[in-house]
């Protein structure tokens, strides 16, 4: 199992080592993407802030914001020409863009509010290393169409970035690379949203779906994170093929505490990162249980959706987040997984 | 008035063409049902329902919702999940069963006319077992409320007996009704749950009789087998793929594989439950690829549910599309049989042998 090449050292030859380091005009294409022999799992990366540095005090962190509601996961290109300095004349764009839509009759007629104001402003607390972008959060505000009453918060988008992979992409200065966007509303204001993005910043952004296999990844690499307080039990949801008819779903849950246990036998405790051997030992150890109790082979059932102790994801991309302390973790595993969904297209 | 808004919402659950049969079996239109023109809107069609039986009944009638109420649900019965009991007796008692619907409904309001003063009771009786609908109020001045109503469905001469939406403050109360009405001594939840109740009786009623034992319940083994010749079976193919250049090397495997399965799940088609559950307690399986759990003693605790609109037909499915491996664990089998759907696994040891003895 190889370490990252560092950038210095970009080769061309089609070596066997994993995630050799490669910037993205000297990727095979090929329609293959190379699975990942090992990912990151804790730790800082190569850009590790200074000891002298000033962080950014923990109470201007907003991350409790994002705990506990279930965000709709998008993958986001880089945007050509985002300035932070023009955030107030970006608001003004889009909230004229949506009252055009709505007087153009395309904004959708069954929501009782009118989409009012939007609102560009910097979402402290999601930069992970100081190579990454600051996070952006839009707010799209709507009063009730009777007039009277207060505008509430109807669609809330997150644009960050949080510890960006060392070999992703290497783009000239006019772009910023955000590559994931999540987002909570209604599914009309969040399409006018993205057409407008793709519009002024002329990038490309799609919804971010998982595989099963992107989705084992993430329960065997956050199986084993029991925070003290409110452990959920994890729980894996399998579908089953259509051609048996009658049955439709498997679930298999798993006490919290057995499952660390599980996690910490097969884990060395040395090594950062996660490797393929470690996940593959955490699921297929699991379904070897099932299959001793059932003589059912889950392995050729497609899973669905993934419950630990720290966040649920499901096939979809939807997401929700259970602890704040790692919020970071979940979404480092998700910004790596972006972009490499981006740079296999 | 209330009334009025109760009817419409037990109205409003059914479709608009089970409103005439439905008002037919109710009676309590009389003539006026005819007046009614269904092509209406279901919204008119019901205010004329409600004008109609105001001016038949000005003041009202004690029985009128719960017979409508209890009809609704007698054809969607699987909107709800229900749950299954047991009644138990001592050896030697009398029996003391009822059939006649009346007579029930008598027993009932005398046994829970003890305990509540505002009640509103109604028995029918469908398709050979009686349907009973229990609304009590919680005070003594309001009137008994739609969403806290009690549904039982009653096989006579069984100790059966199938229940949604019973309220915890109210359990103990009726469960012990149906005791001293039915003349047993206990009554015991037997974790058998699902939304079909035709199933559910099957599996509680049936219980010896399911899997392959069905042919024999239906009627379709041939009781004198030599006294006719062996008609010649035209072999069917399930695959209808005529080219003889093809050749099918696991034909032997796959008959195999389907005998096996008709032998443990029978040939007719299976009770419907929507969801089984699994709580393992054993030890930790996976050992080769976790080699680090060897040294584990304590059981690993997990679950394990299997949903789907016909669970019991999916597994057999699972093994007819190979995903899973036959002959199948019993637990998971003989599920047609066990007349439960929520079970617990443990490993075989001294300690818990009299856990299952208990259990059993």
């Amino acid at each position: 199992m190889a370490e990252c090449t560092p950038l210095s050292q970009i080769t061309n030859t089609t070596s066997s080592t994993g995630r050799g380091g490669r910037s993205w005009t000297q990727r095979q294409h090929t329609p293959y993407t190379r699975t990942p022999r090992s990912r990151r799992l804790t730790g800082q990366g190569k850009t590790v802030p200074l000891a002298r540095t000033p962080q950014a005090p923990r109470t201007l962190s907003r991350i409790k914001e994002l705990v506990n509601k279930t965000w709709r996961l998008y993958k986001v290109t880089p945007l050509y020409k985002f300035d932070l300095g023009s955030l107030r004349k970006y608001s003004r764009l889009l909230s004229a863009h949506l009252d055009a839509e709505y007087r153009k009759g395309i904004a959708v007629g069954v929501e009782s509010e009118v989409a009012d104001s939007a609102r560009f402003s910097l979402f402290k607390g999601l930069k992970g290393a100081s190579g990454d972008s600051d996070a952006i959060e839009i707010t799209v505000k709507a009063k009730p169409k009777s007039g009277q009453g207060e505008s509430k918060v109807v669609l809330s988008a997150i644009l960050c970035s949080v510890q960006l992979p060392d070999d992703a992409f290497l783009f000239p200065e006019s772009f910023t690379f955000l590559p994931v966007m999540m987002v909570k509303g209604g599914v009309g204001l969040t399409k006018q949203i993205v057409s407008w993005l793709e519009h002024q910043f002329d990038c490309h952004i799609t919804h971010m779906s998982f595989s099963p296999y992107d989705l084992s990844w993430m329960v065997a690499m956050w199986g084993g994170c029991v925070p003290e307080t409110n452990s959920k039990p994890v729980e894996m949801m399998y579908t089953v093929p259509k051609e048996v008819e009658g049955l439709s779903r498997i679930t298999m849950t798993i006490d919290a505490k057995v499952c660390k246990e599980l996690w910490d036998s097969i884990r060395d405790p040395t090594n950062n990162r996660f490797t393929e051997e470690e996940e593959a030992a955490f699921i297929k150890s699991l379904e070897s249980h099932f299959f001793y109790h059932f003589k059912v082979k889950l392995t050729a059932m497609y899973l669905n959706r993934v419950v630990t102790s720290i966040a649920v994801v499901d096939s979809s991309g939807r997401i929700k987040f259970y602890s704040d302390d790692h919020v970071h973790r979940v979404l480092r595993h998700i910004t790596e997984v972006a972009v490499e969904q981006i740079q296999q297209k | 008035m209330m009334e009025r808004e109760i009817f419409r919402k037990i109205l409003g659950r059914l479709r608009k063409d089970e409103l005439r049969p439905v008002l037919q079996e109710w009676g309590h239109l009389g003539k006026r049902l005819h007046e009614i023109d269904f092509s209406h809107s279901k919204h008119s069609v019901h205010s004329y329902v409600v004008k109609g039986f105001m001016k038949n009944y000005p003041n009202g009638h004690p029985d009128a919702v719960g017979k409508l109420d209890l009809l609704c649900l007698q054809k969607h019965s699987a909107k709800r999940t229900w749950a299954v009991y047991h009644l138990k007796k001592e050896q030697d008692s009398p029996p003391n069963d009822v059939a006649d619907p009346k007579e029930f409904e008598q027993r009932l309001r005398r046994e829970l006319g003890v305990d509540f003063k505002k009640m509103e009771l109604c028995v029918l009786q469908h398709e050979k077992a009686l349907w009973v609908r229990i609304c009590i109020s919680k005070g003594s001045k309001t009137k008994p409320m739609l969403k806290n109503a009690t549904y039982c469905v009653h096989f006579p001469h069984t100790p059966v007996l199938i229940v949604t939406n019973m309220k915890a403050a109210t359990a103990e109360s009726i469960k012990q009704a149906f005791v001293n009405v039915l003349g047993y001594c206990d009554i015991q939840d037997i974790r058998l749950t699902g939304r079909c109740v035709k199933s559910l009786a099957q599996l509680s009623l049936n219980k010896y009789s399911q899997g392959s034992f069905s042919q024999y319940r239906l009627n379709q083994v041939d009781l004198q087998p030599l006294s006719h010749g062996k008609k010649r079976k035209r072999t069917e193919s399930e695959e209808s793929i005529t080219d003889p250049r093809i050749v099918f090397v696991n034909q032997k495997e796959k008959k195999q594989r389907l005998e096996i399965l008709n032998d443990t799940f029978g040939p007719n088609p299976q009770p419907t439950l929507e969801k089984i559950e699994y709580k393992l307690e054993t030890k930790f399986h996976g050992n080769h690829y976790a080699p680090g759990m060897r040294n584990q003693t304590g059981p690993f605790h997990c679950r394990v549910k299997f949903e789907g609109t016909s669970v019991i037909e999916g597994i057999k499915n699972l093994g007819k599309t190979e995903l899973a491996v036959v002959p199948l664990p019993d637990h998971l089998a003989k599920v047609h049989s066990l007349a439960k759907n929520h079970f617990v696994l443990q490993d075989k040891s001294k300690a818990n042998k009299s856990v299952q003895d208990s259990q059993t």
